[in-house]
């Protein structure tokens, strides 16, 4: 009953984001306020609708449903609830509903706010978003319905792959798809300046909190995605250039770009038809990771189950919200160009710089990743483009960004000046060669990769300390708590998200280059040295889970005086129902590293394949993540500081109306 | 201006381009001209590899000690990777007997011991005129197999004709197998 | 026309780029965690050994799902890094491994793809994705400097010479 009504809302969520796509563009164009209200109106019923929707599904795995075909293929009556529920979204319907939910809820949220933006615009940006849902709504109820039911309802259902079960998985989904659906946001924005042909410093400033939104929860999907394939895949890599991964990079790069190209539209009028086309450009490769991850034509650990038959609609939903925008693009794109007013050596140069760097790696990311399917194409040939391809080509592009990064920052608007710049770069080279030489002397004989990869991690982080001591340092007319009172957020957010970078990379080279690794094969009584660890291993036990049977060795570990510090239990587990063995490696995290143990096959005659690690500051590559998403946040609460200096936010508003691209 | 204008088109035409082979490519999976689980072999239309292998002794026949491809010289002949723990095989058996009457077909049973060969093929059939043991698998790399069952069809001058991976269902046989026998004049 | 403290930056940039652009190529190269392996198929010589795992991370896993053999539990991956280890102990070079199994399996076995005629287009655009940005940033300034010299004609221009003529005249200090 209660699926039948989820399944209800679905069609009626259809036909409302239907009106909500068509009208209000009729309305703006001929300045009908009663049909641009319909956009508000109509996207918050979409919202409340798809939730129910969304609701009635998550309930009908809640209370173990099996007359539900989705429930009957991916749940367990035994399953954690916690599993169940997160259940919802491990499978294509599910996860396809969850995208149209967060869809909707990200149109209901302008539509209760953004008081301060003309109607027309709003009505027209509802539209576009409004289109998008539709899409969506359509590919789920024409393709993939999730309240389908079954005839012969079954005991129990097939359950939930148990690589899948895990707290990671119930949050990366979601998190993900904030990201990729928040991108829809600064697409509807732009093809709405497309449609009327007209960007202002103001439509950059209305769609900077969105952009921020969606590139925060992007960046801490990414990393809970490589967090959790780090502990749950056993292997201990954190990033495979797998084709859905890939996926979500894509989206991430071009959104990082856009944040920095709204930046020189809101402060200097400057790159608005260049912001507008990455705008529709994130937006579209969210678009285009979901073809590959639900069409199955690219083979990945990730895809959900293949069927090249929805492969064909997210290809029409493709061709319809890329290519009918881009053609737009093609058309009004050269009206919103403008005269620059700027060399480039200057910060607008500086953020050319990275925004050109970002869109080359998106490119080499995109074309890496599809190239073996095109050459099948043209000459029927099957290669491999692999993680060796995209290090050469990916690391360089990503290490001139870095040293941008320094610099950029430093640099005036318009004209650039050196007397800022000199003492940064002076600090930022220093640096550089101090990090290079001390961590090559940790470890003899470094060749020239990584030694430039310490000097890279050097360089920014002592440009961003050299830039901040600039800010900061007492300067005859004010004090250090004085100059920090007034720096606005949004540099502080630039700080703290470039300090993320640093941190990030420390734990990827770190990791990387210091690591440590013993395979042995242990009998009860060994002991193992790994790094300035003695590992015992005192044998398996036998361990009974909610929905398994496990093995799990013990290892006790001590320091070098002997003292036993910690008892790491790494599993072979065998799932009842799923008939499925999966490896839970163990693993015990710490600011200095992360000791890591995975069982392997044996038993007690012939012993057991023991595999050690110990991965110096391997959770700095997340914390850098999490830390870079703060600055974002940070930023995106960015004007206010700045805004109470300057005249009120009305008079702001005035003075860019009656500039001549002022708002719609 | 123009050059201008270009480049306002060029996001339009690389996304034009990724669509297109996008829809190439769900166009071949969905008409089934493109079958992604079938890796093209590097073998094909190149003499087979050089291949000798410890013979199944069955009980009675037993001439020899090693079998090997030129065996069948001056005749077309398959070469079947199989093997006793593989599911898939025991599916193909019905289509290798029928196949087993127009041609020779010489079975490799691939990383399996002697006894368990043995038995499956007494349950199933033994549709080969030979079989060879390779029993650490070296062979199947050898001939670039990564996975069993797999079957090659080789012409009389010993090259390689074509490679399926895969059982032999009947499909497979009306669409590849039969029409290469035909071919070869079998 | 630039001023020379603006020089020695674009020098100090020169060098910081040089240096600091060799980048993160060669990191993944040096030390390379074992993952799927076992205790028993480990040459007895490190320095083999790391040959063998640097191999291996470069051999794609063929029954797996974009996995390399290093880091793949399947049965082929198994055998195909003994093959590896078995090779190496028989003094074949590198090179010389990899094309057999290239020999053997095609193309799709690599996870570095071959630079041939076929990949050309791959391996290029990157270098070439830099040089197209570079000539559009180009492009677009010289586009939008053209747009500035023809927002005034002639007669605007001179009328505004005119104007500010007589400011500065006002403006000179007097002597």
């Amino acid at each position: 009953m209660i699926a039948e009504l989820g399944h209800f809302a679905l069609i009626t969520a259809f036909i409302l984001s239907l009106a909500q796509g068509v009208l209000p563009l009729f309305g703006a164009a001929r300045g009908n306020s009663a049909m641009m209200l319909i956009a508000p109106a109509a996207a918050i019923s979409v919202a409340l609708a798809v939730a129910f929707s969304f609701g009635a599904l998550v309930w009908g795995f809640i209370t173990s449903d099996f007359s539900l075909a989705l429930v009957a293929n991916h749940s367990h009556s035994t399953k954690p609830m916690i599993y169940k529920i997160s259940g919802t979204w491990g499978n294509h319907e599910g996860s396809l509903l969850l995208w149209i939910l967060i869809l909707a809820i990200y149109g209901g949220v302008l539509a209760l706010g953004g008081s301060a933006m003309p109607m027309a615009l709003k009505a027209r940006i509802l539209a576009v978003q409004g289109m998008v849902t539709t899409g969506f709504l359509a590919f789920s109820l024409f393709t993939s319905n999730p309240f389908l039911r079954l005839a012969n309802i079954p005991l129990d259902g097939k359950g939930l792959n148990p690589i899948l079960q895990d707290p990671g998985l119930a949050i990366h989904p979601p998190m993900l798809y904030l990201g990729y659906v928040g991108l829809s946001m600064a697409f509807a924005f732009a093809v709405a300046a497309l449609i009327t042909g007209e960007v202002d410093r103001l439509w950059a400033k209305w769609m900077r909190p969105w952009i921020m939104a969606a590139w925060c929860a992007l960046t801490c999907g990414i990393a809970l995605g490589s967090w959790w394939a780090y502990y749950e895949l056993g292997w201990g890599g954190w990033w495979f250039w797998d084709p859905v991964e890939n996926a979500s990079l894509m989206p991430w790069l071009a959104a990082t770009a856009l944040l920095h190209s709204a930046i020189v539209v809101e402060k200097r009028g400057q790159l608005k038809s260049w912001t507008v086309l990455l705008a529709i450009m994130a937006f579209s490769l969210s678009l285009v990771g979901t073809f590959i991850v639900r069409s199955g034509l690219l083979t990945s650990v990730h895809s959900f189950a293949s069927d090249p038959a929805r492969g064909v609609f997210v290809l029409a939903i493709l061709l319809f919200a890329v290519g009918i925008p881009l053609a737009l693009y093609a058309w009004r794109g050269p009206q919103l160009v403008t005269t620059a007013d700027f060399t480039l050596t200057s910060r607008e140069g500086g953020l050319i710089a990275n925004n050109m760097l970002l869109v080359v790696a998106t490119a080499i990311v995109l074309l890496g990743t599809f190239y073996p399917l095109g050459l099948e194409m043209v000459t029927g040939a099957r290669i491999t483009v692999g993680p060796p391809y995209f290090d050469a080509t990916f690391n360089p592009v990503m290490a001139l960004l870095m040293v941008f990064m320094a610099i950029g920052p430093v640099m005036a608007w318009r004209r650039g000046q050196t007397a800022r710049l000199r003492p940064v770069l002076i600090c930022a080279a220093v640096g550089a060669g101090i990090v290079a030489l001390a961590g090559s002397s940790f470890a003899f004989g470094f060749g020239i990769g990584p030694l430039a990869a310490l000097g890279l991690i050097g360089w920014l982080g002592a440009g961003i300390g050299a830039d901040i001591w600039q800010q900061l340092k007492p300067n005859g007319t004010a004090g250090i708590g004085a100059r920090a009172k007034r720096i606005p957020n949004d540099v502080i957010g630039m700080w703290v998200a470039h300090f993320g970078v640093v941190i990030f990379m420390l734990g990827a080279v770190g990791d990387n280059l210091f690591n440590s690794e013993q395979v042995v094969r242990a009998k009860p009584g060994d002991v193992i040295q790994i790094a300035d660890r003695n590992v015992t291993f005192t044998g398996v036990k036998q361990v009974e889970g909610p929905n398994y049977q496990a093995l799990a060795a013990q290892l006790e570990y001590r320091d070098e005086d002997g003292r036993f510090f910690a008892l790491l239990t790494p599993e072979k587990r065998v799932y009842n129902a799923e008939r499925q063995t999966t490896t839970e490696a163990a693993i015990r995290p710490t600011l200095r590293g992360d000791d890591y143990a995975v069982l392997g096959d044996g038993d007690s005659k012939i012993g057991y394949t023991l595999r050690l690690y110990y991965k110096p500051l391997v959770s700095w590559i997340w914390g850098g993540a999490v830390i870079m998403a703060l600055g974002g946040l940070i930023a995106a609460f960015g004007r206010q500081r700045a805004a109470t200096k300057q005249a009120s936010p009305q008079q702001n508003t005035a003075s860019a109306l009656s500039t001549p691209d002022g708002g719609a | 201006m123009s050059q201008m204008r270009l480049s306002f088109l060029l996001p339009l035409v690389a996304f034009g381009i990724l669509a297109l082979v996008g829809g190439m490519a769900l166009y071949g999976t969905l008409s089934g001209s493109r079958d992604p689980t079938q890796l093209p072999s590097v073998f094909v239309d190149k003499p087979a590899p050089q291949t000798s292998l410890p013979r199944l002794v069955q009980t009675g026949s037993a001439t020899g000690n090693n079998v090997s491809v030129t065996m069948f010289q001056g005749k077309p002949v398959l070469v079947n990777f199989f093997a006793s723990w593989c599911a898939p095989c025991r599916a193909e058996a019905p289509a290798l007997e029928m196949l087993s009457k127009r041609v020779a077909i010489l079975g490799i049973a691939y990383k399996d011991r002697g006894e368990d060969t043995t038995a499956f093929l007494q349950q199933y059939g033994n549709p080969f005129q030979a079989i060879g043991m390779d029993a650490d698998g070296r062979t199947g790399i050898e001939w670039g197999v990564y996975g069993v069952p797999e079957t090659y069809l080789l012409d009389a001058n010993g090259v390689v004709k074509l490679r399926h991976a895969g059982p032999l269902t009947r499909g497979v046989l009306e669409t590849t197998i039969f029409p290469a026998l035909e071919a070869l004049g079998s | 026309m630039m001023a020379t403290g603006l020089w020695r930056t674009h020098i100090l940039i020169g060098i910081a780029l040089l240096n600091m652009a060799i980048g993160l190529v060669f990191i993944s190269a040096t030390i390379t965690p074992a993952r799927a392996i076992t205790a028993e198929e480990m040459l007895a010589n490190p320095v083999l050994e790391e040959r063998a795992r640097n191999l291996s991370k470069q051999l794609r896993c063929l029954v797996c799902q974009n996995q390399s053999i290093d880091d793949s539990d399947a049965d082929l991956a198994r055998d195909l890094r003994r093959e590896v280890r078995s090779q190496i102990a028989a003094g074949t070079s590198d090179d010389a491994i990899i094309d057999q199994l290239r020999a053997k399996y095609g193309d799709y076995v690599l996870l570095n793809p071959p630079l041939d005629r076929a990949t050309l287009f791959l391996w290029l655009s990157p270098l070439g994705f830099i040089i197209l940005g570079g000539l559009i940033v180009m492009m677009a300034r010289r586009q939008r400097g053209a747009a500035i010299a023809n927002e005034l004609d002639a007669g605007e221009r001179a009328r505004i010479e005119k104007m500010l003529a007589s400011r500065d005249s006002e403006n000179r200090p007097k002597t």
